[in-house]
């Protein structure tokens, strides 16, 4: 269900303190999603790409993942330009190409990209532990951490569960197809599933009180920043500042070049 | 009445304790049972005849509808009380996976002392101790769901035995053990000579190897005045011949 694909490795990003990876995370697509501009988004999408390389990624395996929001984008690209309004470009009976949808469904798509490429170079290359920690040092509330981290733990046996109801289902001979008992089958089985997550949840619950447990999360990790931290940080920071600088259009083309 | 409970103090006292869910005949009813200091208790009864039930309550997962739990000459009653208690009383639940809610096994074990306000390092220290003790030393960094059943149960023994317990309550702990692992739990049980525990299972082999005296229970009650014994008997059948067990 999970797989981590990435979270081993030993690429300068590897390396990095977790906290450091997802607080540049933060950083950058936040940025990234306030940017309208298009040399600050492509200056973005070449940071994050920068990053995709040193991590030392499968190329085509961080490829496989950008398929997952291809749809997406296809769906603006399909409407978007031909509903935006602003100046018309070109026109072929009913169908008119707008500048201003044009202009959006690109800006879209390279901030998708960039997003995507960035979570895939410092996000992906953690494990969700590792991933809970990091935020629970960055002083995310600790009820959302533990959110996280259990639900990582109890993910694999929610798919073991749905994985043998789904064989108690095959044994007898179902065969998934467009019948109304086809859709039934599949509501009941659902509605097992979260009544079979629930009274899990129970028992976890009673086995943490047990072992005191009184809503508080304590971590064991501690971070320790070193020089590598630090000096990543300030290359992103001074990264993120170009691409706001670029935004307010403080710097040009003209200024570079 | 056995030697022990003349002789030895008690630990801890049921006395008439119920429990019933609403509108449903009782499972736990009018049961009486004292359990001494490090003394070690099993309880062969079968399924649905309310131990899990008996486990619950008296570490206050479930209110009693009646009786009285006393605990080192406590009365234990409201939530407060049971806090306490649990710190003191580990319960070492019939599945592992409703156990072990850490992505990491060291996480996990370490999760109890550190609740109990232990710093970092302590608990860190106490965590490892434990894991090694039960021969688990170089499991600190394994991920919980991907250990076999074995392991598992093992680990839950551990965070159980990292809050440092005076007793011990173990739910079927051999269920779905294999043979290697069940041996393994049978030497570490009978290493708790300073604990007290008491054990529910369906396995006489493993009650007799773990335990002093085996009660049963009938009708939500422990049957302290019928002792089982475990005995051996000559009898005869076809095929007597070959090696066999009876269970």
């Amino acid at each position: 269900m999970i797989q981590e694909n990435f979270s081993e490795g030993k690429s300068p990003i590897h390396n990095l303190a977790p906290r450091t990876r997802t607080l540049a995370a933060i950083m950058l697509s936040l940025v990234v999603a306030l940017s309208h501009q298009f040399i600050p988004l492509l200056a973005a999408l070449i940071i994050a790409l920068f990053l995709v390389f040193t991590a030392r990624l499968n190329l085509f395996a961080a490829g496989r993942r950008l398929l997952v929001i291809a749809g997406f984008l296809l769906l603006i690209w399909l409407i978007l330009p031909f509903t935006g309004g602003g100046k018309i470009l070109w026109q072929y009976s009913f169908l008119r190409l707008h500048e201003a949808g044009l202009n959006l469904a690109l800006q879209l798509t390279l901030k998708t990209c960039a997003m995507l490429f960035i979570f895939l170079a410092l996000i992906s290359t953690m494990s969700t532990g590792d991933l809970a920690h990091a935020l629970h040092s960055l002083k995310l509330p600790p009820k959302l951490v533990l959110l996280l981290l259990i639900t990582y733990r109890y993910i694999f046996l929610i798919e073991d569960e749905l994985q043998s109801l789904l064989k108690a289902a095959k044994i007898r001979n179902f065969k998934p197809g467009t019948s109304l008992h086809c859709y039934k089958t599949y509501a009941n089985l659902l509605g097992m599933l979260f009544v079979r997550a629930a009274e899990r949840a129970q028992r976890v619950h009673k086995a943490m009180l047990c072992r005191a447990f009184d809503g508080h999360f304590h971590s064991l990790k501690e971070y320790h920043n070193r020089p590598r931290d630090y000096c990543f940080l300030g290359l992103i920071f001074a990264g993120s500042a170009f691409i706001v600088l670029g935004e307010m259009q403080l710097i040009t083309l003209s200024t570079i070049f | 009445m056995n030697d022990n409970t003349r002789t030895n103090t008690a630990i801890l006292t049921l006395e008439g304790l119920s429990f019933h869910y609403p509108e449903r005949p009782a499972i736990i009813d009018n049961l009486d049972f004292t359990l001494n200091e490090k003394t070690h208790i099993g309880i062969a009864a079968p399924n649905g005849s309310g131990k899990s039930t008996l486990f619950h309550l008296i570490v206050g997962l479930l209110k009693p509808t009646a009786g009285r739990i006393t605990f080192k000459g406590r009365e234990i009653s409201r939530e407060e009380d049971f806090k306490q208690l649990r710190r003191q009383v580990g319960l070492l639940f019939q599945n592992a996976d409703d156990q072990l809610f850490f992505p990491t096994v060291l996480e996990d074990v370490a999760f109890g002392p550190l609740n109990l306000g232990k710093s970092k390092e302590e608990a860190l220290t106490l965590s490892l101790q434990v894991l090694d003790n039960l021969g688990l030393a170089d499991f600190a960094d394994r991920i919980t769901f991907k250990l076999s059943g074995g392991e598992k149960r093992l680990v839950a023994l551990a965070t159980v035995l990292a809050m440092e317990p005076e007793v011990l309550l173990l739910d079927e702990p051999t269920a779905g053990l294999d043979h290697k692992t069940k041996h393994k739990l049978i030497d570490l049980l009978n290493n708790f000579s300073n604990l007290s525990y008491l054990v529910v299972s369906h396995e006489f082999d493993f009650l007799t190897a773990t335990t002093e005296h085996i009660y049963t229970m009938e009708n939500g009650k422990i049957l302290v005045d019928e002792e089982l014994h475990i005995h051996h008997h000559e009898h005869a059948h076809r095929s007597g011949k070959q090696p066999h067990r009876h269970i």
